[in-house]
């Protein structure tokens, strides 16, 4: 199933495209696609538009550039703005990256990210009194009924948050009532962009706002 | 006559964990429905139960009750029946309308409003203040949401607390009859007693109240850090109607952030200043 991420990026066969600054951290240098010259990346590009799945990925990326020309296809971008797109790449200002596993390695939470955690835990207790659902499942647990001496350390140790987590996330989410799940949603988003200088935070809550959604 | 009592105290306690097993079984049930939690159902199950063994007690209790209130516990357990099912379909209705309006709201949003505020205020400026303008969105729809909701969510509320304060006067008075009774009849009413108290312990405070203003304090001091901060802005989001609300939140948060990549590419974001 084809997914556009909360950064443009573009999930398809297990694989992860997205263009990155290249101030940004959150990639690995063997993730980046290089390129030694613009027909190379262009063939690359076209051989991409072979696919007739894959049109996405480069449409997506152009979106990134804001070629609103490519908002439908790529085959309509002018030559001007994939020469754009192409000189952006090959001056490694902006760098196309493959990334075989989607997830979220060492992640930090801050304290204000712990109150909201717990916030959001005595959100769903509080809908499973009205509404006496029960929510078991690990991630769940892990992260939203963290035991007192979990909460304690979660400032300091480092999670990572793979893919069965999410899907775990959102099957636990199924049992939720819709108001709870649009408060949770809501201080979510509100609190990603307290973190709008940490990609991982502001990431992680996005995420956490989108499968609350 | 040892190996008796030992066997009366196995009976006794197989009959607690049935009736806790069927005041859980009940509980599970009625969450399948989407009902809030069904303190009736559970004591129908309690009663049934105890009238096998201790008929006697169940007597007891039904007279205690005439006596102090005037009214049976057949009485209480059918108005606090209806007093359920109204707190349950006010969720029910409020959780439909939330279903229907995100719905609506996705179809409804427009990435204009990010056009607008640009044509506003200028380019480099809404590069340098995103974050700022995604909270006076944010509030924008929260004002929205309070208008679609806040009249709903206080009377389910209201409702909440008849019901809570039916459950404690209930329940008050059946832990008056129950530390009134002998040590081994209450050992025959303990399913009864457990029951009795974890409802209890919910009864003090509203927690539909929490769910929809847990976070009220908060989001009010973001909206007068936003006024602080910049009143023009502040003004402008205050003075937009939106045909959305926060059912948008993550089409307005996405596009948000292409916004970001476009200042990023076009050189007008600043580090640190957004």
């Amino acid at each position: 199933m084809e997914q556009i991420g909360i950064f443009g990026e573009f999930f398809r066969a297990g694989n992860e495209y997205a263009l990155r600054h290249y101030s940004e951290t959150d990639y690995l240098d063997d993730e980046v696609i290089n390129f030694d010259n613009k027909t190379q990346l262009r063939a690359y590009l076209s051989n991409l538009q072979k696919d007739p799945t894959t049109w996405t990925v480069l449409n997506t990326v152009a979106r990134n550039f804001g070629l609103d020309a490519c908002r439908t296809t790529i085959d309509r971008c002018d030559k001007e703005d994939l020469d754009f797109l192409c000189d952006k790449i090959l001056s490694e200002e902006w760098v196309l990256i493959i990334r075989k596993y989607h997830g979220m390695k060492s992640v930090k939470l801050e304290q204000c990210c712990i109150e909201v955690t717990q916030f959001i835990n005595k959100e769903i207790t509080a809908s499973a009194i009205t509404s006496a659902i029960i929510i078991a499942l690990p991630f769940f647990q892990a992260l939203f009924y963290p035991y007192p001496e979990k909460v304690a350390s979660m400032a300091s140790s480092a999670m990572s948050i793979g893919t069965e987590d999410w899907k775990q996330l959102a099957e636990a989410i199924k049992g939720v009532n819709q108001h709870t799940r649009k408060i949770i949603s809501d201080t979510a988003g509100i609190h990603s962009l307290h973190h709008h200088n940490n990609r991982r935070l502001q990431q992680l809550w996005e995420e956490i706002s989108n499968a609350f959604a | 006559m040892r190996l008796l009592n030992i066997n009366k105290n196995i009976i006794v306690l197989a009959i607690v964990l049935l009736s806790m097993i069927i005041c859980l079984t009940a509980a599970i049930a009625s969450s399948k429905e989407g009902n809030s939690t069904d303190f009736s159902q559970v004591f129908s199950n309690l009663m049934e139960s105890t009238a096998k063994e201790n008929k006697e007690l169940l007597v007891g209790w039904n007279d205690y009750l005439i006596k102090v209130v005037g009214h049976s516990n057949a009485d209480h357990l059918k108005v606090i029946e209806e007093f359920t099912k109204d707190y349950a379909k006010a969720l029910k209705a409020i959780d439909e309308k939330y279903a229907k309006d995100r719905e609506q709201d996705k179809m409804n949003y427009t990435s204009t409003w990010l056009d607008d505020v640009t044509e506003r205020f200028g380019k480099e400026f809404v590069c340098n203040n995103i974050t700022a303008i995604m909270m006076n969105m944010i509030i924008a729809f929260q004002r929205t949401d309070a208008k679609r909701y806040d009249q709903d969510a206080n009377e389910i509320i209201s409702k909440e607390s008849i019901l809570y304060l039916a459950y404690e006067s209930y329940l008050n008075h059946f832990m008056d009859y129950y530390n009134q009774l002998s040590e081994k009849d209450r050992k025959k009413m303990n399913a009864w007693k457990v029951v009795a108290e974890k409802y209890l312990s919910i009864t003090n405070r509203s927690h539909f109240a929490f769910t929809h203003y847990g976070r009220h304090l908060n989001n009010k001091m973001e909206e007068n850090a936003m006024q602080k901060e910049n009143n023009e802005l502040y003004m402008y989001f205050k003075k937009l109607i939106l045909p959305f609300g926060s059912g948008a939140l993550q089409k307005a948060i996405k596009d948000k952030n292409l916004f970001v990549k476009k200042c990023e590419m076009q050189g007008l974001l600043q580090p640190d200043n957004n």
